[in-house]
């Protein structure tokens, strides 16, 4: 795997809104038919000199972003068997991202978006599943390793010959990204898209969202997110302004962004609002320009999607569900919809077939609680080198299992009942439990590692527990650095709790209701301190070793 | 209050040293910002655990990266602005 460092530099002038700016731009809607890397470059020929992105740094022009992603294209197109290779993005929000990940299109490769605070054993696992060709990232967020040759491209304003579209053999069905994501067994699993998916699910979003050319919508969701990668696609394909907030940490900072950056629309996963309400002054900020919100990724109370619609007024508010396996979105709540079907998750949106369906995948009535199951131009292709997988939760006749327990009303309204496996949300991440256990069972083989969602505050947060598996003891300390040191943030455990045993279920598998009750106790209790613990089960008491640092 | 000033900096210390191997050379006086080390989930759970150890209910106008540049920023803050009662519009 070779290495391509990106350098955006600064632009010279903030480019203004020619003749093409502003009312005068109406994107067509792009055809599904088409390749998500020609759509984009129409697009950028059209907008030409409208800003495509605003950074700290400065404003980039569409005509700046088809010139960069051009030298990527060339940069990728020199290598032999490019076609249809892997290409690994490890990179923030910036404009390197864009032009790395249209770049790599146009030179009919495939984006492997990765997370920036990836752990290496997982990112290792994943160049073992993908192979990639070539990893591209920035300086400032790559560590060199002496294996792999590296090279760097810089991204300037430049006046550039007129570029033409290469011509593009990848077809519409084919790859155009693979999004890894946490499968229902904890491993990673790579989503696999094609041009058709990405362009339908943005049609279907632009039919749903008022989404127009002279939108400016503030980014805090990654682009290697399957939510970010929505919003990417829908505002560049309807040339449209990428605002990029590179800290979403203090939430006057948002406000202030959304506020000072003249924003028209704010999307945001259930935590994000969250802090908003808590924090955020909501009322303090003047958001003259606000259009809407969007949330999704995650399930945010009723009251509290009131409070932001009424605090955000005349501005709407937009609750949506979506999943990687469906490119992104895939029902959505209109505004006036809210107060109405309280909880809802709103009904399908165009293009989308949703139903409720039983264990043998027949449709059941309004109503009857069943697997929410989806069908549509938006569902993936399947797991990257994964059939197994992929029948688990793709039917021959295209319908997809999302995993989330629903039921609908008499007008087509979906409501979430729940989850049928372990996944969770975190900060809009999906976390399978396992992916925390087996990393610990990895790094300590005689230990026996349960990882329990439990509720801090209104948020979701991991306690971890732990048991020997032989007569070594349990270093509780190092286990909880190694954590801490080696895991996503959104993965660390607030607590390690040593156990004798686990309390097991009749079926003699680890009882995880029983822990998830203990684990509710030990985080309502101060976690940085002892945590006093006795918890029994009806079955057989369960001893737990206090820990002593 | 019912902590005194340096058992809460060594409990903030504690609970910021603890949450990685970058966060483990932290002193009273890094600056978290700069450094990158605060994100939205270390903030929010750092409000919780202030709240919980202190009593202190943190407002809404407190919570900006100049009371949460370093553990003294925060501890100073802490000490400087007991929180009147009755201006708790902004929480939920």
């Amino acid at each position: 795997m070779d290495i391509l460092l990106l350098q955006a530099e600064p632009p010279m002038a903030a480019p203004m809104a020619t003749t093409h700016g502003k009312a005068a731009f109406r994107a067509s809607m792009p055809s599904v038919e088409s390749n998500l890397g020609s759509a984009f470059f129409e697009i950028a020929h059209a907008r030409g000199y409208y800003p495509a992105v605003v950074t700290e740094a400065g404003t980039y022009s569409y005509e700046w972003l088809l010139h960069s992603a051009n030298c990527v294209r060339r940069y990728l197109c020199a290598r032999p068997g490019h076609v249809g290779a892997r290409v690994a993005l490890q990179l923030s929000n910036s404009p390197e991202y864009l032009a790395a990940f249209y770049g790599a299109l146009l030179a009919e490769c495939v984006v492997v978006p990765l997370p920036i605070s990836i752990e290496k054993p997982h990112c290792q696992k994943i160049y073992e599943l993908c192979q990639p060709d070539v990893l591209i990232s920035r300086g400032e967020e790559f560590s060199p390793s002496e294996s792999h040759a590296v090279a760097t491209l810089r991204l300037c304003e430049k006046p550039e010959e007129e570029i033409s579209l290469p011509p593009l053999r990848r077809q519409n069905h084919d790859l155009a990204m693979l999004l890894f994501t946490s499968g229902s067994t904890g491993m990673p699993k790579g989503v696999m898209l094609s041009h058709r998916n990405l362009l339908a699910n943005a049609c279907s979003i632009l039919h749903e969202l008022p989404i127009c050319a002279d939108d400016r919508t503030l980014v805090v969701l990654p682009f290697c997110h399957a939510f970010g990668n929505s919003i990417l696609q829908t505002h560049i394909l309807s040339g449209a302004t990428l605002l990029l907030h590179r800290s979403a940490t203090f939430p006057v900072s948002i406000m202030e962004a959304l506020s000072r950056l003249r924003a028209t629309s704010f999307s945001a996963v259930p935590e994000v609002y969250r802090m908003l309400l808590k924090f955020g002054q909501l009322e303090k900020w003047s958001l003259k320009d606000l259009r809407y919100m969007t949330v999704a990724g995650g399930e945010l109370r009723y009251e509290l999607a009131a409070e932001i619609e009424r605090r955000i007024a005349p501005a709407s508010f937009y609750i949506m569900y979506g999943q990687s396996e469906a490119t992104a979105r895939l029902a959505c709540l209109p505004p006036q919809q809210m107060h109405v079907r309280r909880g809802s998750i709103g009904k399908a949106i165009t293009g989308v077939e949703l139903a409720v369906m039983d264990d043998l995948n027949h449709r059941l009535p309004p109503g009857a609680i069943g697997m929410l199951s989806a069908r549509g131009e938006n569902v993936m292709l399947g797991y990257w080198q994964d059939p197994s997988a992929t029948a688990d939760v793709l039917s021959a006749d295209g319908w997809l299992r999302t995993g989330d327990i629903a039921h609908q009303d008499t007008d087509g309204y979906f409501y979430l009942n729940g989850r049928a496996n372990l996944l969770v949300k975190v900060q809009g991440y999906r976390v399978h439990p396992a992916e925390i256990e087996s990393f610990v069972e990895t790094a300590f083989p005689h230990v026996r590692a349960v990882a329990i969602p439990t509720s801090r505050g209104e948020e979701t947060r991991f306690v971890l527990f732990v048991s020997s598996e032989s007569t070594e003891l349990v270093d509780l300390a190092k286990i909880r650095a190694t954590c801490q040191n080696q895991l996503a943030p959104h993965k660390r455990p607030i607590h390690v709790e040593l156990l004798d045993r686990f309390p097991l279920t009749s079926g003699h598998k680890v009882d995880r209701a029983e822990l998830a009750r203990v684990a509710a106790n030990i985080s309502r209790t101060d976690t940085s301190s002892v945590a006093v613990l006795s918890a029994k089960t009806a079955a057989e008491p369960i001893s737990a070793n206090h820990q002593i640092e | 209050m019912t902590i005194s000033q340096s058992e809460l900096v060594a409990d903030l210390l504690h609970f910021v040293q603890s949450r990685g191997a970058r966060h483990a050379e932290v002193t009273s006086h890094t600056d978290l910002l700069e450094s990158g080390l605060l994100d939205s989930l270390l903030l929010m759970d750092l409000i919780l655990h202030i709240e919980e150890v202190s009593g202190i209910r943190i407002e809404g106008d407190q919570v900006n990266p100049s009371n949460f540049r370093s553990i003294a920023a925060i501890v100073e803050f802490l000490l400087k602005a007991p929180v009147p009662q009755g201006s708790r519009s902004d929480r939920r």
